[in-house]
Parts: C-alpha cells; structure tokens; sequence
C-alpha cells in the first residue's frame, strides 16, 4: 500500500500543473463505465478524440480508483478493465503522446502488482504495454537507467540529475511478477538491444577497416548469450532465432544471420515470424553479394505476406539496379499505389513486439476477468 | 546493346503511337530505337534562356561529342511527384504542410499529373496519381521517430512516365534519413537510373518538436559521409533549395515548376561510346559560357 500512495504522491505532483487547470467535459468514470461494459472501442475512441490530455490525465488519477471502488465485490474486474482502458488509449494516441501515458501506465502497474497473486489478465496487460513501450523503444523506462542483461554484473546506476525521477523499470516489474515467463525473458534482451543495434533495418553496410574487429568486440553480441537459451523455448524459439540474426547482421556477420534466419524459417508458425526469417534471409544474403538468392528469399517472403513494403523495396531496388526495370517499376506502381493494407513487420521489427499490438490487445481484452 | 535508365526506349511501339501524338511532340520524341534523353536547364543569371537550338549545345557522352537535337517541353504534360517529410522532424508543420499540397496542385495544367507521398511507419500515397484539377482529398498525419526518406525518394525515382510526359519530383525534407531500408548509395544509383529530375527544398522544423511523442531512436549510418540527398538531385539534372514550409516553399516550388516547364531535353543516339554502366554526360553551351547549365550528370547503360 505503501508504494501506492508513494508512486500516486509522484504522479500528482507531475501533474500538478493540470491540477489548475479546469477539466470540463471530461467524464473519465463514464468512459470506464463503458468500456466496462463491453462499449470497449466506444469508451477509447471518446478518450483518444480529447484535444487536450492533461485533464483526462488528472481525472483518470483522480477518478479511476473511485471507479474501481464503487463495487466492492467486483475489484479485480474493475481494476483490470481500468487499466486496459487506459493502454487501449495509450495506443490510440501513441504516436504523438507516449510521454503522457507512460507514467499513466507505470501508476496502474502499481496499483496490479499490489494484488497478492499474479493472474493471467496482468500477464497480458504486461505483455500489451511492453508492445507499446517498444514502439517508442523506452528501454531506460522498461529496464532502468543501466540496463543488464542477466549474465551480466549489476553496475550503479549514474546519479540522478536535479528534478530527475528515476525511470520506471516496467519490464523489471513485469519478470517479478512472472520470472518465467519466456516471452518477457525475450523483451528484456530485446529491449536491452535498443541503442546498441546499429538500426537492424538498414540496408547492408559497407565493411571499413574495422569490420572484423567490429563483430567480435561490438557490446551488442553480449545479446547473444541471452538470445541463445531461448531458442530451445518453443514459444520464443523463432523470435529468438530472428533476433540473433539481427544482432549478426549489426554487426556486419552476414553469414551467421543468415545461418540464424534459416533456423527461424522452419518453426515459425506466426505470420509475423514467417516474414522476418525469410525477409531478413533475403537481406543477409544481399550482404554475401549473393543478389540472385536475395531476390528469390524476397519474392518468398511475398508469397508470406504479399505486397509487403519492406521486401517489395528491398526486392524492387534489386531489380532496378539490374535493369530488370519493368519488375520493379510495376511491383513498385501496384504496392505504393494504393493506401497500406496492414502492418509491415519488415518495418516494425525495431520496434520489440509493437509488431503484435493487435495480438496483444485481443488477448489482453479476452483475459479480462 | 540495349540502354538503361535515363533513356527513353522509343521503338516500334512508339513508333505507332507517334501517328496518333500532335505535330509538336512527334517532332519532340522522334522514333528511335536507341535513344539518350538528358535533361537540362539553361538561365543567365535568375532567368531562364529558351532559345537554344540543338547547334547551341556542346554534349559529351564519356567524353566523346555527340550530335544532338535540342527541344524545349513547354507544352510536355508533366507528372509531378511531390515528396512531403511528415516525420518528426517537421510535423509539427502539418498544418503547412497541408495547406502547400492544396497550392501546389492548383499550379499544375490540366493534362498534368500528380501525387504525394509521406512517411510515417511506412511510405505513404496519401494522394495517388491523379489528373491535376482534380479535387485532393488529403489525409496526412505526422509520425514522429522514423523518417524514411531514403526509401521515398527511391519509391518516387522508379516512376517512369508514359511516352510524350517527364517527370518531376519536388522533395520537401530536411534530408535526415532514420529507419529506411535503402541506404543513400542506392538512392544515389537509383537517381542515376532514373528518369525523374529531383528537386529538394530543404525545409527543418527544428525546435517545434513535441518531446512527448515518441522519440527518433536511430543513428544514421550515412551522417556525414555523403548529402545523399543533394548528390541525388545533382544526378538527376536537378537542385536543392532551401526554404521554409508555408508561402517561401511554395514560391520555391513555383520556381521549380517554371524552371522545369522551361528545360530542355537533348535526345541523342549514342556514337563512339560503348559499355555497360555508368555514362558520364556533360551539357554545355558553349558560345555562351557566362549562361548557366544544370544537365543530368549521366545515365546507366545496360
């Protein structure tokens, strides 16, 4: 209870500057009434639509706990709704207002751990807001100021500066919580990965004098030794594979990633995963000039996802390199023709699990008690 | 030998199209079965020269003169790609950004074309090919931490426009890539390939940056080797400007846009150069050397 009252003395002290402003109009205890309810798209859109968060911010402190309390024999259902609502809205807003809700979502982390057991709806409300929180690659609120990998030495953190709070360590609470669970044992090294990885994306880099000194030495490797155990867990075992792939491919060690991709190739089952090992395998091979395999990992990769733009890039740019202009100018006409159909893992794969947000929001409503 | 990109492949098919194209532009785009078409624009001082005749021009193919016609597109229909950079690093101007797309497009001619693109997590088409004139229906949001400018500016490049039409592409970007899959090289190759003239309008909204949204996590790997962008431009025949969105962009534009309307394009076939690949082209006019010559820097062969 403590820790309650403490992270909500914080949290209304960073607000207190809403605190004189008005809030006209914004019914927090309505909204949670109706997403409650099963009014769930309803209640956010009415959230998401506030031209101004700072009330909403102040009200959903203010009002939610009395929200939870009204019905006594219904807590846990009330909390838990409470705190879906509020990343459901997180991420109607993400783009442009990550900074005003994290400390929103690290206040209701709170409030859930303060139940005696862990249950699968917190799970799943951890899972989602690490989604989230990977869009905006928080690792510092995730995992705190010096961030270590389990293998590692615990370092003292740097001083504060003056005014500063200290980071949240969301991901940390969620392995309290849940220390086994495989899927946040992945977010963490993933997480850690962010600052260190050299943008995974980018197209191959050119080898300068340093690279062979780069791929042993490179601080991101240190991954590894967390990726690798995974990979004999079936649930993270793809992801896992990929990721290990994308650390290699940082680091200019084409061939391991490719390597890394071709394990992730046959166990993958989520289309997500499908993509990324075929995909990447595509772009290591681009890396190991080998352009004829590229192009085919590519255009297999299409046939996963079609009409994909990462690969349909990754592709055309081949092709139009090589004057096979026609291919691409259609391929390129037809893709970007037309407005985006779904999400690009290809794109989203710096993002941690952004990638699976809709998985996670399903699967966080569906756990709601 | 078959030549790549900055050429127009004109051949039969073109020849039979030609019967049904106007007096002028089958004197502009005559039937050839190997043909170089290079860009250029020509000013004495800020205005642009338009007299030029195919005689008044020196052009070098790998150092070896060719013999060229000279013609002015004043009457080319256009497609016109505008590139607006919604990423963080100018969101904060959408409402600028907006209000130059609708201004933009209502300088085109009729028989114009014209699109957007935008980026956000992904390259955008917020505006598809369409007849200018016609109504825009605009819907651009800003994304904040990525900026796939690199890949856009490769999006735009492979457009190739029908026989009779040129294309051209305005990018307004502060040229800071973060996240695209491409790296600048390939662009760079990309506009040496292309049959686009590149313009950039340098436009920054430095200090307008929400520091609550999410934030640019990426390092590019490109910063402060090469200016990608610029090098593009260059490449293509074009240039890069500096301005600020709002009214001093699309003045830039119009600038732009005339200079463009008001370019030639030197066709040749070429004679005493073979090979496969990079063809260095220069453009000069040289009775006149006080006059200006900006001219696509080379073309691919293949």
């Amino acid at each position: 209870m403590a820790r309650i009252t403490c992270a909500a003395i914080a949290l209304l002290i960073a607000l207190a500057p809403a605190l004189h402003a008005q809030a006209p109009g914004v019914d927090v205890t309505g909204m949670l009434d109706t997403y409650y309810k099963g009014g769930r798209d309803e209640a956010v859109a009415r959230a998401a639509g506030l031209s101004d968060l700072g009330p909403f911010r102040l009200r959903f402190v203010q009002d939610s706990p009395v929200w939870v309390n009204q019905d006594p024999a219904r807590i846990d259902a009330r909390s838990a709704a409470a705190a879906a609502f509020l990343l459901e809205v997180t991420a109607a807003r993400l783009e442009s207002d990550w900074g005003r809700f994290s400390d929103l979502i690290e206040w209701t982390c709170v409030r859930l751990r303060a139940t005696a057991r862990p249950t699968e709806f917190e799970r799943a409300w951890h899972a989602a807001s690490h989604a989230l929180a990977g869009r905006a690659r928080a690792r510092q609120w995730l995992l705190g100021l010096s961030p270590r990998l389990p293998h590692q030495k615990p370092v003292t953190d740097r001083p504060m500066k003056a005014n500063e709070r200290p980071p949240a360590t969301h991901l940390m609470h969620a392995l309290e919580r849940f220390p086994d669970d495989p899927q946040f044992q992945l977010s963490r090294v993933v997480a850690w990965s962010w600052g260190r990885d050299s943008e995974p994306m980018r197209n191959v880099e050119r080898d300068g004098g340093d690279a062979p000194a780069r791929r042993t030495r490179a601080p991101q490797l240190e991954a590894l030794v967390t990726l690798e155990p995974l990979t004999s867990i079936a649930v993270v075992a793809p992801e896992a594979w990929i990721r290990i792939g994308l650390v290699h491919f940082s680091v200019g060690d084409y061939a391991s990633a490719l390597r890394a991709f071709e394990s992730a190739q046959p166990i993958a089952n989520e289309t997500s995963m499908k993509y990324l090992a075929g995909f990447n395998a595509g772009r290591a091979l681009e890396g190991l000039q080998r352009a004829d395999d590229a192009m085919l990992a590519y255009r297999r990769a299409l046939e996963i996802v079609p009409d994909a733009e990462s690969a349909t890039v990754a592709l055309t740019s081949l092709q139009f390199m090589r004057d096979d202009r026609d291919a691409a100018v259609s391929a390129i006409e037809r893709v970007f023709g037309r407005k985006p159909v779904a999400a690009d893992p290809g794109r989203l794969m710096g993002y941690g699990s952004f990638m699976r947000w809709p998985d996670l929001k399903a699967a966080m409503r569906k756990a709601l008690p | 030998m078959k030549r790549g990109s900055g050429l127009f492949l004109l051949s039969a098919i073109l020849a039979s199209l030609a019967a049904t194209t106007p007096a002028r532009e089958q004197a502009v785009f005559r039937a050839q079965t190997e043909s170089v078409a290079i860009s250029a624009s020509v000013k004495r001082n800020n205005a642009a020269v338009v007299n030029l005749s195919a005689a008044d021009f020196r052009l070098t193919d790998n150092g070896v003169t060719q013999s060229i016609d000279a013609v002015t597109i004043e009457s080319v229909p256009l497609d016109v790609t505008l590139f607006m950079d919604t990423s963080g690093s100018t969101a904060g101007s959408l409402d600028h950004m907006k209000s130059n797309v609708i201004s933009i497009a209502k300088m085109l001619r009729p028989d114009d074309q014209f699109r957007l693109l935008t980026i956000g997590l992904s390259v955008d088409t917020p505006v598809p090919w369409q007849r200018a004139g016609n109504p825009i229906a605009l819907d651009m949001k800003a994304v904040p931490g990525i900026s796939l400018v690199y890949d856009a500016l490769f999006v735009a490049l492979t457009h190739t426009p029908a026989a009779g039409r040129r294309h051209l592409i305005v990018a307004m970007t502060d040229g800071q890539d973060c996240g695209s899959l491409l790296d600048g090289a390939r662009v760079l190759d990309a506009s040496g390939r292309s049959e686009a003239v590149l313009h950039w309008i340098y436009v920054s909204n430095q200090g307008d940056f929400d520091q609550l949204s999410v934030p640019a996590w990426c390092t590019p790997t490109d910063a402060g080797e090469v200016d990608f962008v610029a090098e593009s431009a260059t490449r293509t025949g074009g240039d890069s400007h500096r301005s600020r969105l709002g009214d001093p962009a699309v003045r830039t534009f119009a600038q732009i846009l005339e200079e463009f309307r008001r370019s030639y394009v030197l066709r040749y076939s070429p004679n005493g150069v073979t090979g496969n690949g990079w063809h260095a082209v220069t453009v000069q006019v040289p009775a006149q050397p006080a006059l200006t010559v900006k001219a696509r820097s080379g073309y691919f062969a293949r």
